[in-house]
């Protein structure tokens, strides 16, 4: 797939603005952000303040309004080439098998048959779903639709992995699992890539990222980037133990929940 | 639902003794969900017997007290039915309206399938042509059988037109909404791993539409009765028509329920069909595999 030389950023927002319905909404406004190659970057931020669609963007599949957004160095037009997406929604396609599924990305991108079958195959069996290839996914359980997106994505070896929350359909131990089995994937030398994940879970964002993202709404821009103090190899349970991750759980919580300009407080009565 | 199987990825290469007895795990779960989906199956068919026998039961009693020249009983349709199928009667009127189906059938399988994908993909398609769609699937297609035979005649020409006008509009209709009612979200999936045009349609958006094409089928196989049952008695009455007309107007009141007792087996026998043709091209439809 694509190959940038490691010091191109893998993403670059330069003032990029995304609104909808002719201006009426915006997404987000002038929002600058870099993603370095094989960087994690985890987003959180409220709710409607454009994480979506600034993952939509960068994945082509929506214009910007105004500014510039850069993938491998280049322009943004159309998806690019590179970058693999994992949906909230799963968005597995009803009516192919498991296989079929996880084959789906590499075979629109014209893999031969024998890249397929080898690349299917070892992601298949690297998330737990050896035996279910001929299964469809009506007949698997959440986590298991959510590893066929896994596998997807991952089989294509892209160089930059967009994942728009990709656990919160989940119960909380299919997510716990799901997590750490990211994690232990990302640190396979070989499997390290740049990553964009965006999560309402601020304990997620901690587990995975190098750098974290916190987006303000209305417009949504990027309001703070915070570097990760745990270093790498890590796990669950090293990083929920370090001191330091109850001191940024409670920043980053704080920052989500006093937006910075106190003016934007609604008033009571309109919040019922 | 299964059980999420606990495999980290840190163990790329499974167990194999776990792996095996979770494999039997999965067959035992498996012929234990089918056991169960035999034996609710059975109950049904039990309670449909018993049902049948009272409603048959009831008519055959209640029956055999009315007038004989209006009513007739189920012992008397069967041995009426028996005598016509042995003569060959019931399938020589039965054959040339099968037929006509067939024919006007297939034609609107084809032209409604494919009309309907068009008009949802090419827009001016749609608007130059969509409002007159509207406006015949409207129109009670009995009004236009005068003008039918005006241009068509009476015979097998005429009665495949009208067979064609009666099924056609629900297969066109339900394929556009088909194509229309496909989730955007995974429009999207395609377009984010970059499928072609060509690629989204055949991967995406027609197995999508499927079930709504196959629905389509369904309400046509049914107005396609209809249609068939109509061609016969508005314009040269013949076929299956023929023989309801010739038993009705003769006061044999056995042999009157035969044919009619016969195209309702063929839809519910057509529907069957369908339904089987359904589960092969479309299986992620089949609600029986859930618990
Ligand atoms: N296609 C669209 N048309 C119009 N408005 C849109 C569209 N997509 C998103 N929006 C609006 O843009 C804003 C940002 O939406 P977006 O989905 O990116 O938020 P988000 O941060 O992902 O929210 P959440 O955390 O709830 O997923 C919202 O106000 C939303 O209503
Ligand atoms: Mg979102």
């Amino acid at each position: 797939m694509a190959s940038a030389s490691s010091d191109t950023p893998a993403v670059q927002a330069i003032q990029a603005t995304k609104m909808f319905l002719d201006g009426a909404v915006i997404a987000y406004r002038n929002l600058n952000l870099e993603i370095r190659a094989q960087e994690i970057l985890c987003i959180v931020g409220p709710s409607g303040c454009g994480k979506t669609t600034l993952l939509r963007s960068i994945a082509g599949l929506t214009d910007l309004s105004s500014g510039q957004l850069l993938v491998h160095g280049k322009p943004v037009k159309g998806p690019p080439d590179g970058v693999a997406m994992v949906f909230q929604h799963f968005g597995l396609l009803p009516w192919k098998t498991v296989y079929d599924n996880g084959a789906f990305g590499l075979r629109m991108n014209g893999a031969d048959e024998a890249t397929v079958k080898e690349r299917v195959s070892r992601y298949l069996d690297l998330v737990g779903l050896r035996g279910f290839d001929k299964s469809f996914p009506h007949q698997l359980s959440g986590g298991m639709q959510q590893r066929v997106g896994l596998v997807r994505a991952l089989a294509m070896n892209p160089s930059i992995l967009l994942m728009d929350e990709p656990f919160a359909a989940l119960d909380a131990q299919t997510r716990e699992t799901l997590q750490e089995e990211l994690l232990a994937l990302m640190q396979r030398p070989e499997e390290r890539k740049a990553m964009v994940f965006i999560t309402h879970s601020i304990d997620e964002a901690l587990l995975l990222a190098d750098r974290i993202a916190i987006m303000t709404a209305r417009p949504g821009k990027i309001d703070e980037i915070l570097t990760s103090p745990f270093g790498w190899p890590r796990d669950l349970d090293g990083v929920q133990r370090n001191p330091q991750f109850a001191e940024m759980r409670a920043y980053i919580r704080s920052k989500l929940k006093a937006p910075t300009d106190p003016s934007k407080f609604k008033p009571a009565t309109e919040t019922a | 639902m299964m059980a999420v199987p606990a495999i980290d990825t840190g163990r790329s290469v499974g167990d194999n003794a776990a792996l095996a007895e979770e494999q039997a795990d999965r067959v035992k779960a498996a012929t234990a969900a089918e056991r169960k989906r035999t034996q609710r199956r059975w109950l049904k068919a039990l309670i449909r017997v018993v049902s049948l026998f009272v409603v048959l039961g009831i008519w055959e009693i209640g029956g055999g007290q009315l007038d004989q020249s209006l009513f007739s009983t189920p012992s008397k349709i069967i041995v009426a039915a028996v005598g016509m199928i042995a003569s060959g009667e019931l399938w020589q009127f039965l054959a040339p309206s099968l037929l006509v189906m067939f024919y006007g059938f297939s034609i609107a399988v084809v032209v409604g399938i494919v009309l309907g994908l068009l008009l949802a993909r090419y827009w001016v398609i749609d608007t130059a042509t969509g409002f007159y769609i509207t406006f015949l699937y409207s129109t009670p297609m009995v009004a236009l059988i005068p003008l039918i035979v005006i241009w068509a005649g009476f015979d097998t020409a005429a009665k495949t037109i009208i067979l064609f006008l009666f099924a056609f509009f629900p297969i066109t209709i339900n394929t556009y909404q088909g194509v229309k009612n496909v989730s955007p979200e995974l429009i999207e999936v395609g377009r984010a791993f970059r499928c072609s045009e060509a690629a989204l349609w055949r991967h995406v958006v027609l197995p999508a539409a499927l079930p709504f094409v196959v629905t389509g089928l369904r309400l046509a196989l049914g107005r396609g009765l209809i249609g068939m049952v109509t061609a016969d008695l508005y314009t040269a009455i013949s076929g299956i028509g023929y023989l309801i007309v010739r038993t009705a107007s003769t006061y044999q009141m056995d042999k009157m329920f035969v044919p009619i007792v016969t195209l309702g087996l063929l839809g519910v026998f057509l529907s069957w069909l369908l339904r089987l043709v359904e589960i092969k091209v479309a299986p992620w439809t089949r609600t029986d595999t859930r618990d």
